[in-house]
């Protein structure tokens, strides 16, 4: 029997843009795949609970810790149980960012630890994208029902003949804390002297990208606002995909996009973080921090043979682990504990 | 203003949290939070427990100094939606005699972008939401 599922959001959804948004939009292609009646409302309509209140669902979702924090109060009168989707751990995320980036405060850390913990507290179900961010729960909000769920899925494409060795690319917005630090970082301190190897090189940024916040360097370029087929065209035609990410918490889209794609990926331990075994190794990812071990990776991947093999490697993996049913299939589970 | 009115802490779009002293309020409806050090935390904690201007006069040791500064501060806290009329059920025990040293919101706003709403996005006219305009 179909459930009627009312998800929540704080404005229109954007996942060309962030990857929250296409977190959100997978998580309800793959629920109504299996039957449920999903709904999105958005907050910025002003009349959310009125709007929820007249689709009678059977379960709520609210998605991100500022708004199921507004809107628990708002909901909860509904009797529908409400699933808080966390994403991942804000306070974890932003309490890395400020040891290693120093651009977060500790009081962000502790406003942030504060809000999450009245969602824990609130939420009948909490979705989570990773084990280990599940196990991170267990110990700061004990009592909270949390469980692991992939937040996204992507079939895996067909294998291409491996592109000339000069792309490089980068999908992610500047608005993402970690994504700005680390293409700041890559521009800065591992483009430089790869590029002085390879002149030839080019690093392909996808993303929503504010002037101002865009890192200058020889053979960077920015590309924004494609739709998803031309920029997996575009992603197919670079050699590597990189994610030098300084920290960072859930579920790295970014890499498993690589990895579908067939785009062999260099990143450091936050690329694969919530992917692999809980081992930091994922099929398909050279994994790199200093500088010379990135410019060892992408030098590495400059080798057919090499290529071949990470990029099938990544795409058996992605198959494997995070197909579009599966995904569907443990979401439901998980929505069944509460309806 | 009325000394009989009974303020209180605007929940629940406002939260906060006290720890030695000093407090942490965060205003969920935009994401901005506010640090109070231990002489605001003093009248904040009484607001939140719900009180009148006349409990708070009568309850603090140094009453002439309050009653000169409350009106400000009470027009301020409200204005930026942090404090609201209670309800009669919503009080609760008053901490016990104080002393009024001044009040200071410390402001920050690092958070709106991931606390408050998302930066607006126009709907597509035709689909409306969740699509967005094509760009």
């Amino acid at each position: 029997m179909s459930r009627r599922i009312a998800v929540c959001e704080a404005d229109i959804l954007t996942p060309q843009r962030d990857a929250g948004s296409r977190a959100v939009a997978d998580i309800v292609a793959a629920l109504r795949s299996l039957g449920d009646v999903v709904e999105l409302f958005a907050e910025t309509s002003g009349r959310l609970p009125a709007e929820v209140a007249e689709f009678a669902p059977d379960v709520v979702i609210v998605s991100r810790p500022g708004l199921f924090a507004r809107l628990q109060p708002l909901l909860a009168p509904l009797g529908a149980p409400l699933v808080y989707l966390a994403h991942d751990l804000h306070f974890v995320r932003v309490g890395l960012q400020q040891e290693v980036a120093g651009t977060a405060t500790a009081g962000a850390v502790r406003v942030l630890r504060l809000v999450e913990e009245r969602c824990f507290a609130m939420a009948d179900l909490v979705l989570l994208p990773t084990a280990e961010e599940v196990a991170r729960a267990a110990v700061e909000f004990p009592g909270a029902r949390c469980v692991a769920v992939p937040y996204f899925a992507m079939p895996a494409h067909p294998p291409i003949p491996a592109p000339p060795p000069a792309g490089v690319a980068f999908v992610g917005g500047h608005r993402h804390a970690p994504n700005l630090d680390g293409v700041t970082w890559f521009a800065a301190e591992v483009w430089p002297p790869y590029r002085t190897r390879h002149p030839e090189a080019r690093l392909d940024v996808f993303g929503d990208w504010a002037t101002a916040e865009r890192p200058t360097a020889p053979g960077l370029g920015y590309r924004e606002g494609l739709p998803d087929a031309e920029l997996d065209a575009a992603l197919r035609s670079a050699r590597v995909g990189i994610a030098p990410l300084r920290f960072g918490a859930g579920m790295k889209r970014k890499t498993l996009h690589y990895l579908s794609l067939g785009l062999p990926v260099v990143g450091t331990r936050f690329a694969v973080q919530g992917l692999g075994d809980g081992l930091g190794e994922v099929p398909g990812v050279l994994l790199a921090e200093s500088p010379e071990q990135w410019t060892a990776a992408l030098e590495r991947l400059d080798d057919d043979a090499e290529w071949q093999r990470a990029a099938e490697a990544g795409r058996g993996f992605v198959a494997e682990r995070f197909s579009p049913s599966d995904q569907a299939i443990a979401l439901s589970r998980a929505i069944s504990r509460v309806h | 203003m009325s000394p009989t009115r009974l303020w209180t802490v605007n929940r629940p779009s406002v939260i906060f949290d006290e720890q030695a002293g000093e407090s942490v309020v965060i205003d969920l409806t935009n994401g901005h939070y506010f640090r109070l050090d231990a002489a605001s935390t003093a009248l904040w904690l009484r607001l939140a427990a719900s009180a009148t201007v006349d409990d708070l006069l009568s309850s603090v040791e140094n009453p002439d100094d309050l009653r000169a500064a409350l009106p400000d501060i009470l027009t301020d806290l409200e204005a930026r939606g942090l404090v609201r009329e209670a309800a009669p059920h919503e009080v609760a025990v008053q901490p016990g005699p104080w002393r009024f040293d001044g009040f200071t919101l410390e402001e920050f706003t690092d958070l709106e972008d991931v606390l408050g709403l998302d930066p607006i996005h126009e709907a597509d006219p035709q689909q409306g939401w969740p699509h967005a305009t094509a760009s």
